[in-house]
C-alpha cells in the first residue's frame, strides 16, 4: 500500500498534547506569515527551520520529511522552473543582473530571479509541510472533531472521517481493479493519450464508480444501524478536547509573532532582506 | 412470557423485485434465546435481518405485510436509530461497516451516538475491544486489519452498543475455519454470560448447530423447517434437498442409517467418535480399504517453475519467503493458509502480475520478468475474488469478448469462443444483457467465462466459492473439474476445506509467505498437527477417521462417500 500523506506518528510530546484548535491556530499563523511577508528567501528560510524545529521536538524522524519532501519534489521543480523563467519582480529593477538568456533578449534567467525563486520554493515547501507536520502530531479524528467544535456540522465530520477511513481501501481497491484487467490482456500503456484517456474511463472507472455507489449504500446501511441520526446534534465525542496551560501560552506566543511579523511586514521589514542581498551578492559578482 | 422479537405473517418485497423475499413468516424468539437461522442465497435471510433494526421498512423501499415486533414495539411505528439502540445488527462484508479512522473510534462510534458520556464510552470501548480479543489494536486503522481481526472489529463495535438483541447475518464468511470459530464462539459466550437473545445467519452448521437452541431453514422466503437442531438433524434429506450442508459426521450418520436405521445421528465429532466408536465399528473391524485410494497425480510437463521466490511490497512487507515449486500440467491443485499467508501474492506470479523481487518464475519456459501481464493471460488466466472489480462492458457478451479483442483474436473466432463459452456456463440465454443487472453467482460465472474466452492452458481461481451457498458452490467446482478433465490445469486458492478435499489432487500449504506442505490432497490433510499449527484443519470426516484409527480407519479419508462405502464394504464382508 503507498505511503499516506496524512500518517499519524503517535508520540507524547508538547506538539502532540496540544488542543487540535490550537493546531489549527499555529498553521493560519504559519499561512499568514508565509503570504503576506513575501518571497525573502532569508525570512522564508527562518520560517522553514522554525517548521524543522517543531518537527524535532515532536520527535518526528527526519526520515518522515525527507520522504514527503521528496513525494513533492516534481511538483516544485516545476514551480521553481516557472518562477525562475517569470520573476514577477522582473520590472521591478531597472537594472537585473542577467546571467544569461534563454530566449536571447527576451527570456533573461537573473540575479534576481534567481533569489525569488529561492524564497517562493521555500515558500511552498513552508506552506505544504506545515499540513504535512500538524497531520503527523495530531490523529485526523481529533482534528475532524475540532473543526465540528469549531461549528461545523457533525455530518460533514462525519462525511470527512469516512473519507479518510476509505483512503487506503479505494487505493487498495483501484489496484485490485487495474490487476483484473491486465489479467485479461488489458494494455492501459497506449502511446496515443486519447486511447489512453478512453482505455482508463472504460476499464478502470466504470467498475470503480460501480463499487463505490454499491458501497456508499453499505457505508449508509451501516452508520444507519449505530444510530447515526439517532440525535446528531446532541451526540458526544469519547474524546474530549479541552485547552490546557499549554494551550493558552502557546496561543499567546503565537499571536504575538504573528503581530510582530505583520506589523513589521509593510514597513519595509518584507524588502530588505531581499534588496541587501541582491546588492550585495552583485557587488561580489562585479568584484 | 416475554418475546425479544414476534415475526406476525411478516411478508416483504423489494421495489422492482419479481417475487416476495419474504413470503408470510411466523416467528417468536425469547428473551435470551440463541437461533440459528440458514438457507441457501436469495431464501430472503438477509431481509429477515433487515426488518428487525428497521431498515426495512424505514431505509430500503418496498412492500411490507405483517408485524415485526422488538421487545413489544412495532417496528413501523419506530426509527431505525431507535430500534438499533436495541437490535445491534453485524453485516456480512466487514470492510463497508468500518468507518473510522481508528478502531477505538469504531467502538466508540455507536455510543457516541446516542450521547453516553465519554466516560462510559471509554469503560464500554475497551471492555468490548478486552471481549473480542483487540486490546492492543486502539490506534491502528479498521482497514489495515486482516479478515478475522476485522469482523471482530465490528462486533466489538455492536458489542459496545450493549444491545438486548444481536442479529449477525453470515458473521464468518471472509475467514478461516479457525477464525470462524473463534468469532461464533465468543458470540455463544456472550449469549450465555450475558443473557442476549442472538439471531446468527450463517451456512457453516458444523462450527455452530451445537452452540444454538434453535435452528430455522429458510427457502424462497418461509421457513421450511424449525426446532432444536438435533430434532432437524434427523432430516437430513431435506436439508441437502435444499442445498444445505449438514455436518459431515451427521451426513455420514444418514447415510448408514439406509441399513441401520436405528443409528442415531450425531451433531458433533465427539460425539459421532462416542457414537460410531460403540455402535458401527466394533462390528465392522475394518481389514481391507478398497475402491478408495484412486486419485492419480499427473505428473507430467512442468508448466510453471517457481526457483527461491521472494516478494517484498514497497510498504516492506515480506509476502513470500523463498519458495520453491513446480506445477505439473493437467493437476488440480489446492492452495491453503490463513489470511494472510500469502497464497495472492504467490500466485500472482503465475501470470506476471507481481515480478519477483528476488529469484525466477518460469511460466511455460518463459521468465515472467521479461513478459508482459497481456501476454502471460493467455497462457494463466486468474480470475479474482471479487467480480465486480472488473466487470466494465454494457453486456455479457462484450464482457466476454474483452479478453479476445485485447489479445487480437479474429472477429468469427472471437464469435465462437464466446458461444462455446457460454454454453459451457449456462449464461447463453442471456448474452445480451447488462452484466451489471445479474446476481452475484452470475457475475462470478461471468467473470470466469471471461477467462475462459482467452483460451488459457491454466486456470487460477481465488476463493472460488465465497459468498456462494453450498450448491452454486458444488455446481462451480464440479464445472471447473469438469474443465480439469479436459485438460485444463486448475489453481484454486480456498478457505474451504472440504472444497480441497474432495477436488484436488494435490494441496500447497502456506504459512507466512513459506510452504508448509506440499503434496497429494489425502497425504496432506493426514497431518492434522501440522496444519494446526497454521490455524487450519482438516474436514471433520478426515478428523473422524484419525479419531478412530483404533478401529482400523484410515488417517486420510477426504470425503463422506468415501467414508460410508469403506464401512459398508466392510461389513458386507
Amino acid at each position: 500500500m503507498k505511503k499516506m500523506a496524512f500518517e499519524y506518528i503517535p508520540g507524547k510530546t508538547l506538539f502532540h498534547r496540544l488542543d487540535p484548535r490550537t493546531k489549527f491556530l499555529y498553521w493560519l499563523v504559519v499561512i499568514t506569515l508565509a503570504v503576506s511577508l513575501g518571497t525573502d528567501p532569508v525570512y522564508t528560510f527562518a520560517l522553514f527551520l522554525s517548521l524543522l524545529l517543531v518537527i524535532r521536538l515532536s520527535k518526528i524522524p527526519m526520515k518522515k520529511v525527507a520522504e514527503f519532501l521528496k513525494g513533492i519534489t516534481p511538483v516544485a521543480a516545476m514551480y521553481a522552473l516557472f518562477n525562475l523563467l517569470f520573476p514577477p519582480t522582473a520590472t521591478e529593477f531597472t537594472k537585473p543582473y542577467v546571467f544569461f538568456y534563454v530566449i536571447p533578449n527576451l527570456l533573461p534567467i537573473t540575479l534576481e530571479g534567481t533569489i525569488w525563486t529561492l524564497g517562493a520554493v521555500l515558500r511552498f515547501l513552508v506552506i505544504l509541510l506545515v499540513v504535512r507536520t500538524i497531520l503527523m502530531i495530531t490523529p485526523i479524528r481529533d482534528l475532524i472533531i475540532a473543526l465540528v467544535k469549531l461549528r461545523l456540522p457533525p455530518e460533514f465530520g462525519m462525511a470527512l472521517s469516512i473519507g479518510f477511513a476509505y483512503v487506503p481501501v479505494l487505493i487498495d481497491e483501484n489496484t485490485k481493479i487495474k490487476e483484473a484487467q491486465e489479467a485479461r490482456g488489458w494494455r492501459y500503456a497506449y502511446r496515443n493519450p486519447v486511447k489512453r484517456f478512453n482505455a482508463l474511463l472504460r476499464q478502470m472507472f466504470i467498475p470503480a464508480i460501480f463499487n463505490s455507489i454499491r458501497r456508499t449504500g453499505d457505508i449508509a446501511v451501516a452508520i444507519e444501524s449505530r444510530g447515526f441520526s439517532h440525535n446528531v446534534s446532541g451526540r458526544t465525542y469519547m474524546r474530549e478536547l479541552r485547552y490546557t496551560k499549554e494551550d493558552y501560552a502557546m496561543m499567546t506566543i503565537l499571536i504575538a509573532v504573528l503581530i510582530g511579523g505583520v506589523v513589521v511586514g509593510p514597513w519595509g521589514f518584507k524588502w530588505a532582506y531581499y534588496l541587501n542581498s541582491v546588492e550585495g551578492i552583485k557587488k561580489l559578482l562585479q568584484g | 412470557m416475554s418475546y425479544a422479537v414476534v415475526l406476525e405473517n411478516l411478508s416483504y418485497a423489494y421495489s422492482g423485485g419479481t417475487r416476495p423475499a419474504l413470503n408470510a413468516v411466523n416467528l417468536k424468539v425469547e428473551q435470551g434465546e440463541t437461533l440459528m437461522i440458514t438457507g441457501p442465497s436469495g431464501a430472503g435471510k438477509t431481509t429477515l435481518c433487515r426488518c428487525l433494526n428497521g431498515l426495512i421498512p424505514h431505509y430500503f423501499r418496498g412492500k411490507l405485510d405483517g408485524n415485526v415486533i422488538i421487545n413489544g414495539t412495532n417496528t413501523r411505528e419506530s426509527t431505525i436509530s431507535a430500534l438499533s439502540h436495541v437490535v445491534g445488527l453485524l453485516f456480512q462484508d466487514p470492510s463497508s461497516q468500518l468507518v473510522n479512522p481508528t478502531v477505538i473510534d469504531e467502538v466508540a462510534f455507536g455510543p457516541e451516538n446516542y450521547g453516553i458520556p465519554p466516560e462510559e464510552i471509554r469503560t464500554r470501548a475497551a471492555k468490548a475491544l478486552e471481549l473480542m480479543r483487540l486490546s492492543g489494536y486502539e490506534e491502528r486503522g479498521p482497514h489495515s486489519l486482516s479478515g478475522g481481526e476485522q469482523q471482530a472489529c465490528a462486533l466489538a463495535a455492536i458489542v459496545a452498543m450493549n444491545p438486548g438483541i444481536y442479529v449477525l447475518d453470515e458473521p464468518t464468511s471472509n475467514l478461516d475455519p479457525i477464525g470462524s470459530m473463534m468469532v461464533l464462539n465468543l458470540m455463544a459466550d456472550l449469549a450465555e454470560q450475558q443473557r442476549r437473545t442472538m439471531i446468527i445467519v450463517e451456512h457453516k452448521m458444523e462450527e455452530l448447530i451445537h452452540l444454538v437452541d434453535r435452528l430455522i431453514v429458510l427457502d424462497r422466503g418461509q421457513i421450511v423447517l424449525e426446532g432444536k437442531p438435533r430434532d432437524l438433524l434427523d432430516n437430513i434429506t431435506l436439508m441437502e434437498k435444499i442445498g444445505l450442508k449438514p455436518p459431515q459426521v451427521a451426513l455420514l450418520a444418514s447415510k448408514l442409517r439406509v441399513k441401520k436405521p436405528n443409528l442415531p445421528v450425531p451433531m458433533t465429532l465427539d460425539e459421532a467418535v462416542e457414537i460410531f466408536g460403540k455402535a458401527v465399528l466394533p462390528s465392522v473391524r475394518v481389514k481391507q480399504i478398497v475402491g478408495i485410494r484412486a486419485r492419480p497425480a499427473p505428473e507430467k510437463q512442468t508448466i510453471i517453475e517457481v526457483n527461491d521466490l521472494w516478494h517484498v511490497y514497497p510498504a516492506g512487507t515480506v509476502a513470500v519467503k523463498g519458495v520453491n515449486l513446480e506445477i505439473h500440467q493437467g493437476d488440480f491443485v489446492a492452495m491453503i493458509g490463513q489470511n494472510g499467508s500469502g497464497k495472492t501474492t504467490l500466485v500472482k506470479h503465475f501470470n506476471g502480475l507481481l515480478k519477483p523481487t528476488k529469484g525466477t518464475v518460469l511460466v511455460f519456459g518463459i521468465d515472467t520478468r521479461t513478459a508482459a501481464v497481456a501476454d502471460l493471460s493467455q497462457r494463466v488466466g486468474y480470475c479474482f475474488q471479487n467480480p465486480d472489480h472488473q466487470i466494465c462492458c454494457e453486456t455479457i457478451r462484450k464482457e466476454l469478448e474483452f479478453g479476445p479483442r485485447n489479445l487480437k483474436v479474429p472477429e468469427d473466432e472471437i464469435g465462437k469462443r464466446v458461444g462455446e463459452v457460454a454454453a459451457a456456463v449456462g449464461l447463453q440465454e442471456i448474452l445480451d444483457v447488462s452484466p451489471f443487472s445479474v446476481s452475484k453467482g452470475e457475475r462470478q460465472r461471468i467473470a470466469v467465462a471471461s477467462l475462459l474466452t482467452m483460451r488459457p492452458d491454466v486456470l487460477v481461481v481465488d476463493e472460488p466459492t465465497t459468498g456462494q451457498d453450498y450448491r452454486m458452490g458444488k455446481e462451480m467446482m464440479e464445472f471447473y473439474k469438469q474443465l480439469n478433465e479436459n485438460g485444463k490445469t486448475i489453481i484454486v486458492i480456498t478457505h474451504d476445506m472440504n472444497i480441497a478435499a474432495e477436488y484436488a489432487r494435490r494441496v500447497i500449504v502456506l504459512k507466512e509467505g513459506q510452504v508448509l506442505a506440499d503434496g497429494p490432497t489425502r497425504e496432506v490433510f493426514s497431518k492434522t498437527q501440522l496444519l494446526e499449527t497454521t490455524y487450519l484443519k482438516p474436514p471433520q470426516i478426515t478428523r473422524l477417521g484419525q479419531a478412530l484409527m483404533e478401529y482400523g480407519m484410515p488417517e486420510d479419508l477426504l470425503t463422506v462417500d468415501e467414508a460410508a462405502e469403506l464401512i459398508e464394504q466392510n461389513t458386507a464382508s
